[in-house]
């Protein structure tokens, strides 16, 4: 619903690429190169959504804030992501809380001030997000980051 | 104790006079070949509606050289059986699937919260009566391959051990016959297998015989998809609930889809629609491998002690409109309870038909272990052909 109301910038942009979660949107060409992802960028009113399509049929999209810094990250498709890559210094944080909080349990939802980490979903069928809640841009809902 | 055996479901089972034992005091109604008893229970790790079965491993072709493990995780919400390397004897002596190069295939299973990473063995799998023959598994956390390569550590946790686990094991029997398919078997992108040679782990693409099978699809005979019976428990839940795991579907006397609704699921993804509140969830799930029901509603309150479940003050009731992909429509009923009251009010159960949390995908609905208490739950397997249809569908 959010998406369709934004119009599509760019198609399979050579540029940039996978970023991480409260780092900058700096491209790692390389990361998206060894995915062989196409990538697009969608504006919305107070962040970019840079979407990156793998070929396994994964979509990752990254929201950027207007300084240019990534405060979420959204994931949908047949296979889970690099939670490393996109979580970054965050990613350590993630799996030692989840394993404490959730062992045995298939649905994560790891809750803490500054970080947010949620997966869901089945052997070919996963999606998720994480966010940064203090980095949200004002008006941004959560929602919004699927 | 009140809880009830769900055997008037499925005991059309034999009824085995054994006179000749003489002076059996016990019970000698015997379920069926096909029937797996299954239990809610703590487990090993204490989770509330993790649903377990027992599953027998042997060395190929041989009959005398098993090992049954208990404690294995019932999941329709993956495919193959996966069992911690700690659990199996060294005497099974399982063989290592290898590709057509020679070198060791080994598989990273992904779960929505985390990985098992190990080597991909065949086995002769027994539950009930049934056999597969030659069936690859995985051994999570095989000593043999200890360096977990980025592109599947990357994932999240290491799901490595009972405590991580939850369990022995998985037996991953959802509507799909491989854990990946084709995907993997026309590429290595997915992520999902690779081959370690000694120099190292690498991605690689993998056939599909030779990636890990729903053990049931690899059956003589009750292949074409399972029933997950569970009796109806007390709103208040039960310390312990046996229910059955019937293999086939149409195959035998004890199960026959009879009037069961027939959900017919997405090819690809096993999914269908739930609707509730007219609000649309187009890729909900049936995953006795989920502990609660998870789907965004934003008028839930979500509780304080249990993290991401929802705690209304009151226990709410709902009915939802669940629809295949052949369009047709038919209604549930379930119940939301307050997670917080209802696990402190009642420190002995394990089992609850009335657990729902959240989810951040708002198209998705898991209709996780509450939904299958009081049902018989059909699970068939995509391309088998059963009297209700072909798979994969999920009915009840």
């Amino acid at each position: 619903m959010l998406l369709a109301s934004i119009a599509l910038v760019m198609l399979a942009l050579p540029i940039c690429g996978w970023a991480t979660l409260g780092e900058s949107s700096v491209s790692t060409e390389t990361d998206r190169a060894s995915m062989n992802a196409s990538l697009r960028i969608l504006p919305a009113s107070n962040y970019s959504i840079h979407e990156i399509q793998a070929p396994s049929g994964l979509t990752v999209r990254e929201y950027v804030s207007l300084s240019g810094t990534v405060f979420a990250i959204g994931w949908q498709g047949p296979v889970m992501p690099d939670l490393r890559q996109t979580l970054g210094s965050y990613f350590d944080r993630y799996t030692a809380s989840a394993a404490r909080k959730h062992a045995g349990n298939r649905h994560i939802d790891v809750r803490e001030s500054d970080l947010v980490v949620q997966s869901n979903g089945h052997m070919r069928s996963f999606s998720g997000r994480a966010y940064l809640p203090q980095l949200l841009p004002q008006g941004v809902t959560v929602e919004e980051i699927r | 104790m009140s809880v009830r055996n769900v055997a008037e479901a499925v005991a059309i089972g034999i009824l085995l006079l054994m006179n000749a034992c003489g002076g059996s005091k016990q019970d000698m109604s015997v379920t069926a070949a096909n029937v797996q008893p299954v239990t809610v229970g703590p487990g090993p790790t204490n989770n509330v509606n993790a649903l377990f079965a027992t599953v027998t491993i042997c060395t190929l072709g041989n009959a005398s050289n098993c090992q049954a493990i208990d404690h294995i995780l019932v999941d329709t919400g993956s495919t193959g059986l996966r069992i911690l390397s700690t659990q199996l004897s060294p005497s099974l002596l399982l063989q290592q699937q290898m590709d057509s190069s020679g070198n060791p295939i080994v598989g990273c299973g992904q779960f929505a919260n985390g990985y098992t990473w190990g080597p991909v063995k065949l086995a002769d799998v027994r539950i009930s009566g049934e056999l597969g023959s030659s069936v690859p598994i995985q051994v999570i956390a095989d000593p043999t391959f200890p360096v977990v390569p980025p592109g599947c550590s990357s994932i999240g946790t290491a799901l490595n051990t009972v405590q991580t686990l939850g369990a022995n094991g998985v037996l991953g029997i959802s509507v799909f016959q491989h854990d990946c398919g084709i995907a993997c078997a026309q590429s290595a992108s997915p992520g999902i297998y690779f081959i370690c040679p000694l120099s190292g782990c690498q991605l690689a693409q993998v056939s599909l015989t030779q990636q890990l099978q729903n053990p049931v699809g690899t059956f003589s005979q009750d292949n074409n998809g399972v029933i997950i019976a569970l009796p109806l428990i007390p709103v208040t839940g039960a310390p312990s609930v046996n229910g059955s795991l019937i293999f086939g579907i149409g195959t035998q006397d004890n199960n026959a889809p009879g009037s069961a609704q027939v959900i017919p699921v997405n090819l690809n993804s096993g999914s269908f629609t739930t609707v509730l509140n007219a609000v649309t969830y187009s890729n909900s799930f049936i995953d006795s491998g989920s502990n609660a029901l998870f789907f965004a509603d934003g008028g839930i309150p979500l509780c304080n002690s249990n993290v991401g479940f929802d705690c209304p003050a009151a226990t709410q009731d709902f009915i939802a409109t669940n629809q295949g992909t052949d369009g047709v429509a038919s209604q549930v009923r379930f119940s939301v309870a307050n997670t917080d009251s209802l696990l402190s009010a009642n420190p002995t159960s394990f089992a609850f038909s009335n657990l729902a949390g959240t989810n951040s995908d708002a198209t998705s609905f898991d209709w996780g272990l509450p939904f299958f208490f009081g049902r018989k739950v059909f699970f068939a397997i995509e391309g088998q052909n059963t009297p209700a249809g072909v798979g994969p569908y999920m009915a009840y």
